[in-house]
């Protein structure tokens, strides 16, 4: 469902991301790590066709991204890490407004937002503005807006940033369940333990190349490494933090 | 070194003084660090504020030629004066308005071990910077044309005067902007500030048909004495410096020279009390406070009108930014006042809205009732332009990945105004035209034409800036110049059209059906253009924030 061909992207000064190859298939849910800057957003953009690739090519739910990116669209979602919304809407209108983009009936709409506003807790606040919304509802709606339109993929970049204990689990649940059901998912994370936990594979890049591939146990084991999280480390070039810390510490009493 | 010296002298901390006014600068000049938004879209900050500078420079070269040509040198700078202070506040506070009220200040800077002092120091010099630039490119070339022409010591008298006006309008204006937020509890200083910057602009708008009443009667010489209010306004205190420079002793020019340096000693200590870290406070106080609302569907009937589903949404984000984005109702608002006074205009002086069909049109006939035809573009501009942006630009991002076409989303904030502003805004000017015209059906079949010539017009907005809705950062300076180019080419364009059809094709129905279904060929081929046009420029657009 996402199949990810010497993807690169390049901007003035700096090649975002080298030429990545992956793939995603039906009913999976694929981790995507990595440091900050390390490419994983710029990739997204490049497979949701916010941005157009500068080599490589990729094909998401059957369509290619450079060449049909319409129909791309029309088959996923996406959960961006700014967060950012109209906020001018109220939610339910923010829903209403994304159905509308996505070509909806109305009715439709209306009905899958009013059981994801209740799944969410939020039922009470849909008609109240998104500016006085707090970051963790917020990213419910942006969740709801998501799946709104029943996507055959899914990108999530961050998507837990901000949600209550509850709201996460819950969300954790329709992910399985989503994927049970044949849904694509790429996770982007910086929380180790929560992809280690959903995402049965994982890819981690760095400077915009892919360094490790596989399940968690098997990353680790490749590195020699106990956990997911040491090996993320190690792969990483994260120096020892305990190291860093003290370094640090040295630096402020200079 | 010196500078540092005085600095400490007057108790402010030289490093943190350089830093603060360093930020504030580039902050004026950059783009904010997060909009990375869109990438292939509009013109950075920078170029815009140049853009801004270089149409004041122009503007600064005509009064130039009013300096060489003025008789009465008191009168002429007044002439000037008067402007350059309009500019400066409008600039200022209108464009700047967030920079000298500057509500995020105390969020970042309250932590910190600065001083009132230091802070105050950093915001004049800011303002104290601004003011004189404007006044600088506005008035230089007119104090080089004195020099030619009476000498350096008028010149001189020109520079100090400028100088006067711009910091007493500057401080001025902070002045009057403060007292109305300081009077007003702080829950309602938001609100204010956006009616403030509606007057503003409605100054702006408005300002341009009364100003140039003004000017183009003085600078003829055809209006004898200047009217009473004249000796009220503080340029025209600052312009007897030139009369006293000249040797006009007078009591009247010595009292309005004295009220001009006790206005411009009183109101720079006074506006100095305003900035401060406790005021900042206030207004971020200001800024933060909202009271929740629920909001009802009342307009889903109006926006279901709508066809398309782009057009929906972007109807529903209108409707929604005009009833909760305060910047962008207080500019829809503010036309209606601006209407009332540019029908009040244009029915001055004149025999009213002449029938077209009764007596050809002609440009001396449309003189006065021209600024009824003004609004009919300024109204739909001023909306598309104020569509093109908004605080919460970087939601955008939900235009690159949906599978709405980019293309009919611009299309559709242009049919949306079409729809909800320029139609019922016509059918106003229908009562207007019935009242004079006594026909139903000539009022119908010219409303017809005026229709299909504004989408034209309309649709030529679109073609030289074609912007997806609420897509980028409110600029800097765009207001002043939109209303340039608005106020002076759009109209002019709308009146040659309509006065070429009423000569050619309003002499009988023949004629008449030739020419609207011309009109309509015309408006469906610049509307094929601007598919083009809007699909190359906002195709390629990329959304990398």
């Amino acid at each position: 469902m996402i199949r990810a061909e010497g993807l690169t992207k390049r901007f003035p000064g700096k090649e975002a991301v080298r030429g990545l190859s992956f793939t995603a298939e039906k009913g999976e849910i694929v981790g995507f790590l990595g440091p900050n800057g390390a490419g994983k957003s710029t990739t997204v953009k490049m497979l949701t066709g916010m941005i157009q690739p500068s080599a490589g090519s990729a094909v998401v739910a059957g369509f290619d991204i450079v060449r049909q990116p319409v129909e791309v669209k029309k088959r996923i979602g996406y959960v961006p890490e700014s967060g950012a919304l109209f906020e001018t809407l109220t939610g339910a209108e923010y829903i209403r407004f994304i159905a509308d983009l996505h070509h909806m009936n109305r009715g439709v709409a209306e009905r899958r937002a009013e059981e994801f506003f209740d799944l969410f807790g939020i039922l009470a606040e849909k008609d109240q503005r998104l500016q006085e919304y707090s970051k963790g509802m917020k990213q419910k709606v942006l969740i709801a807006a998501a799946l709104i339109h029943d996507p055959e993929v899914l990108f999530l970049d961050e998507p837990i940033n901000g949600l209550d204990v509850n709201s996460a689990l819950v969300f954790k649940e329709i992910l399985k369940r989503l994927s049970a059901g044949g849904k694509t998912m790429l996770f982007c994370s910086h929380i180790l333990d929560v992809v280690e936990k959903i995402c049965p594979r994982i890819i981690i890049i760095n400077e915009g190349s892919i360094i490790a591939e596989g399940t968690p146990a098997q990353i680790a084991a490749t590195t020699g490494e106990k956990s997911l999280e040491e090996a993320f480390c190690r792969l990483t070039g994260v120096r020892d933090a305990r190291d860093s810390a003290q370094e640090f510490l040295e630096a402020l009493g200079r | 070194m010196i500078l540092d010296r005085v600095l400490a002298f007057a108790g402010v901390d030289p490093q943190q003084w350089r830093a603060l006014v360093r930020t504030s600068l580039s902050t004026l000049w950059r783009n904010p660090a997060s909009v990375r938004g869109i990438r292939g879209g509009r013109s950075s900050r920078a170029v815009s504020l140049l853009l801004i500078l270089m149409f004041y420079l122009v503007l600064g070269m005509v009064f130039s030629v009013i300096a060489w040509r003025g008789i009465d040198p008191a009168q002429t700078l007044s002439l000037i004066l008067l402007p350059t202070s309009f500019f400066i506040a409008s600039f200022v506070l209108l464009e700047f308005g967030a920079t000298i009220i500057s509500p995020d200040d105390f969020a970042i800077l309250s932590v910190h071990p600065i001083t009132s002092r230091t802070y105050f120091a950093a915001r004049m010099t800011l303002v104290i910077l601004l003011t004189l630039l404007i006044a600088g490119v506005l008035n230089i070339p007119s104090c080089i044309a004195v020099a030619f022409r009476r000498g350096f010591l008028q010149s001189g008298t020109w520079l100090f005067a400028s100088a006067c006006n711009a910091l007493a309008t500057g401080m001025g204006m902070v002045l009057l902007y403060t007292a109305a937020l300081r009077a007003i509890p702080y829950r309602r200083l938001k609100t204010i500030i956006g009616y403030l910057q509606m007057s503003m602009s409605f100054l702006i708008y408005g300002g341009f048909g009364i100003l140039s009443t003004q000017m183009t009667g003085l600078i003829a010489g055809t209006a004898g004495r200047a009217p009473w209010w004249w000796d009220f306004l503080p340029p025209v205190w600052f312009s007897s410096f030139s009369a006293l420079a000249e040797g006009e002793w007078t009591a009247g020019h010595l009292l309005l020279a004295g009220c001009g340096l006790v206005l411009a000693g009183a109101l720079i200590p006074a506006a100095a009390s305003k900035f401060s870290l406790t005021y900042a406070e206030s207004i971020a106080r200001a800024a933060s406070a909202e009271s929740p609302r629920r909001t009802h569907s009342r307009r889903r009937r109006a926006v279901s009108l709508l066809k398309r589903s782009e057009d929906r949404a972007i109807a529903l984000l209108v409707a929604r930014q005009f009833r909760y984005d305060l910047k962008f109702k207080l500019t829809v608002l503010s036309i209606i006042p601006l209407t009332a006074l540019y029908i009040y205009q244009g029915l001055q002086g004149t025999t009213g809205f002449l029938d077209p069909f009764q007596r050809s049109m002609d440009f001396k006939a449309m003189a006065g009732s021209s600024l009824l035809y003004i609004a009919i573009i300024l109204f739909p501009g001023i909306l598309k332009d104020e569509i093109g942006s908004s605080d919460n630009f970087q939601a955008a991002w939900v235009f690159f990945a949906t599978p709405a076409d980019r293309v009919e989303l611009v299309l559709s904030v242009k049919r949306v105004l079409t729809a909800y502003f320029l139609v019922p805004y016509l059918l106003l000017l229908g009562f207007v035209f019935y009242y004079f015209f006594r026909s139903f059906l000539h009022v119908v079949m010219h409303e017809v034409v005026i229709l299909l010539a504004s989408q034209v017009l309309f649709q030529g907005m679109f073609f030289i800036s074609p912007r997806l809705p609420f897509s980028s950062p409110r600029g800097v300076g765009e207001r002043v110049t939109l209303a340039t180019f608005l106020v002076i080419l759009g109209p002019v364009m709308l009146l040659v059209m309509l006065v070429i059809f009423s000569r050619y094709f309003y002499t009988g129905p023949v004629p008449y059906a030739t020419g609207v279904v011309l009109l309509l060929l015309l408006a469906m081929l610049v509307e094929r253009l601007l598919r083009i046009r809007v699909a190359k420029k906002v195709g390629g657009l990329e959304f990398t924030g």
